[in-house]
């Protein structure tokens, strides 16, 4: 999963996008070596020490891994549970749209 | 590379990135017993996630993955040492030299750390034998849910029922409703069985007023309700992982990914 968002977020750069994680490891530790390891560079929350249990997930009703959801300009919700290309595909069309309204 | 993308609550207890203790490996109020197990298992388990990631790098691994092979991959990945069962039969026998909530640390320890059914069933039999009192029986409910394909159901069942009788903490019997609850909802669960899922949660939503636990049992309404295609996105305000607060918000005006992920 993390190579498709590296490329998404490094081929996007200089558009009106963000890649925002919320981060459901226990261990920051952990999480500074792979993210500099694999070349995370987006923000994210972090859930705190209860990890998949914690808070946000809890409230998003989030139960399985990676959950995607795709917000456009205005912050309303898009798309939701598109991963790979079909995230990639759904961000570009709002782009798009965001593209045309100018 | 090799990697879990897409999981089940229920199948994190079979990940790496759970072999930690959560909150409670610090805590001041534990006996040191305790304290040295985590910190021991911490290491043992860091090794096994060394020797594993080792593995996948072998060509013997390379040649079964390429192969399909997933009898062989299965048998090498078998050779790696899990310390888990190791530890949490360590924290049993450690249970056994202590008492009240010492003993309540040690039996959750192992439950939620043992990935065995066994070690698991037999916690949760002696927290339900001695302890349906204790207000830290809601360390082995934040976890609960990930044992549910390791605690028997009728077991699960008959425990969550004692504590829902006969323990005098609102928290700990709002996580009984809502657990319960969660288990009367699973798949093919009959209108009987939901209707009186639905008589939990809210009495579990009243119980637990006031702290993280509403936010979770209110989760399925709340996706239903604010969480839908064509809804405003409810605003997400926390830390990063440098500690830096920051919210959702703050991006408006751009596109956005959210995208809940981790490592494990």
């Amino acid at each position: 999963m993390i190579p498709h968002e590296r490329s998404l977020v490094e081929k996007l750069k200089d558009k009106p996008f963000t890649l925002i994680g919320v981060n459901s490891d226990t261990d920051k530790a952990l999480i500074r070596r792979e993210a500099k390891e694999k070349g995370v560079t987006w923000r994210s929350f972090w859930c705190g020490d209860k990890g998949t249990g914690g808070p946000i997930p809890a409230k998003w009703n989030v139960n399985g891994w990676p959950t995607i959801y795709v917000i456009d300009d205005q912050g309303v919700i898009r798309f939701k549970g598109v991963k790979g290309q079909r995230m990639e595909d759904a961000v570009e069309t709002l782009l798009a749209e965001m593209a045309q309204r100018k | 590379m090799h990697r879990v993308t897409v999981f089940t609550a229920a199948l994190l207890l079979a990940l790496p990135v759970m072999a930690q203790d959560g909150s409670r490996g610090g805590d001041p109020g534990r006996p040191p017993a305790y304290s040295k197990l985590v910190a021991e298992f911490a290491a043992a388990s860091a090794k096994s996630q060394v020797a594993m990631k080792e593995l996948l790098e072998t060509d013997e691994f390379k040649k079964a993955a390429e192969a399909k092979d997933t009898e062989t991959m299965k048998a090498l990945r078998a050779k790696v040492t899990q310390p888990n069962q190791e530890f949490a039969q360590r924290a049993l026998a450690e249970a056994e030299k202590v008492q009240g909530d010492d003993r309540v640390s040690f039996l959750v320890w192992a439950a939620v750390n043992g990935r065995s059914g066994e070690i698991a069933n037999h916690a949760v039999a002696a927290l339900q034998q001695d302890h349906l009192k204790s207000k830290h029986l809601t360390e082995l409910f934040e976890n609960f849910a990930m044992l549910a394909n390791t605690v028997d159901d009728d077991q699960a069942a008959a425990f969550l029922a004692k504590v829902q009788a006969t323990t005098p903490h609102a928290q700990v019997h709002a996580w009984a409703d809502y657990l319960e609850a969660r288990r009367l909802n699973r798949r093919g669960a009959s209108d009987a069985d939901k209707a009186r899922a639905e008589r939990l949660l809210a009495e579990g939503e009243t119980l637990a007023a006031g702290t993280d636990l509403v936010d979770l049992i209110a989760a399925p309404r709340f996706e239903k309700e604010k969480l839908q295609i064509g809804m405003p996105a409810p605003d997400i305000a926390g830390e990063d992982i440098d500690g830096v607060r920051f919210k959702l918000s703050d991006y408006r005006g751009k596109v956005l990914v959210v995208d809940f992920w981790g490592f494990w």
